[in-house]
């Protein structure tokens, strides 16, 4: 079993790890942060200048890019497409036969007869 | 005197500017979470305040895991521009150093992984910063910075982090996502792994 410890114990000794600040010391001098903070802010500053659709990763603007292509085909189609069937429609209604239907009204003449039949018992 | 804030998210009305952010009154962390509050309504100068605060211990964290100077350097301007970009999802009553050092952990963790196709020699010359005095001919430091360079990464990170900046093995663990355990394993690791080197030096020096 390994034992890990949580103290000082295993570190090797002061003087390495005085070595060790030394090499990993953040810079000392004041001037340096302002001019990392002012850096850090410009970009900041820049990020917030930004279009919108600079916002999303490059692959998702093309993904978008795409998608909006695709809408504007499958409009552009449905478009077409509604336009064509109302030719079609447009189309039927002229070329039909200028023959209209003939409908014969057997309850009419039926009237007609009797009314015919009256007239006649009426002049006798 | 008033300025004008930057808008904070895409679509900000430029309009709402509001005036420059005042400071409050009461404990640092009190004064931390009005920051947050205020960076998150778009107060570009509240979150240069969060920058000013926080940069010196950012770049530790950057500089435990990156080899180099202007790779920190890097680190914490990419992780402050991350976090900037996050902020609207950060809550202002979690601690914003510890949710910092995580961004800025992993930007510095993602220039290590781009870095990777240097070779062993020139780890062991860009470890010695060209920040400090390049010219310094100190046996021990410079055998101290070739057995870092066989140290794993990980495991230079978080001697780094535990030994010369202080941090918890649990807030190293949440630093780097991995468990509490782990770092506390890699160090002990990196501690042996420099003694066995350092040892020879030690008894000829």
């Amino acid at each position: 079993m390994n034992i890990v410890h949580d103290d000082d114990r295993d570190f090797p000794d002061d003087e390495v790890r005085s070595t060790l600040r030394v090499e990993y010391a953040a810079p000392a001098d004041g001037s340096y942060w302002a001019f990392l903070e002012r850096r850090i802010m410009a970009r900041i500053s820049a990020e917030s200048a930004r279009e919108w659709w600079t916002w999303f990763p490059a692959w998702s603007r093309a993904g978008l890019a795409a998608a909006a292509l695709a809408l504007l085909v499958a409009g552009v189609t449905a478009w077409q497409t509604r336009k064509a069937q109302e030719r079609v429609v447009w189309q039927e209604l002229l070329e039909t036969p200028n023959e209209m239907p003939v409908i014969e009204s057997a309850g009419n003449d039926r009237a007609n007869r009797r009314e015919a039949t009256l007239r006649y018992l009426m002049s006798q | 005197m008033t300025t004008l804030a930057v808008p904070f998210f895409p679509g900000a009305d430029v309009a709402q500017a509001r005036p420059r952010f005042m400071p409050t009154e009461g404990t640092p962390r009190e004064h931390e979470h009005a920051l947050v509050v205020a960076a998150q309504r778009g107060e570009t100068e509240a979150f240069a305040d969060l920058v000013r605060t926080h940069q010196r211990r950012a770049y530790a964290v950057a500089r435990a895991i990156v080899l180099t100077h202007e790779d920190a350097e890097d680190a914490v301007q990419e992780g402050f521009l991350h976090a900037y970009r996050a902020l609207h999802r950060f809550l202002p009553d979690q601690a914003f150093g510890a949710w910092l050092h995580r961004i800025v952990a992993n930007a510095a963790l993602d220039i290590t992984r781009r870095r990777k196709v240097r070779d062993a020699e020139v780890l062991a010359d860009t470890i010695a910063s060209p920040f400090r005095d390049p010219g310094e001919s100190d046996e021990l430091r410079r055998r101290l910075r070739h057995a870092l360079t066989t140290l794993g990464e990980r495991q230079r990170a978080v001697i780094i982090l535990h030994d010369i900046e202080g941090f918890k093995h649990s807030e190293i663990g949440r630093m780097l996502g991995i468990p509490e355990g782990t770092a506390r394993s890699d160090l002990h690791h990196a501690r042996a792994r420099l003694r066995l080197e350092l040892g020879p030096v030690r008894s000829e020096l």
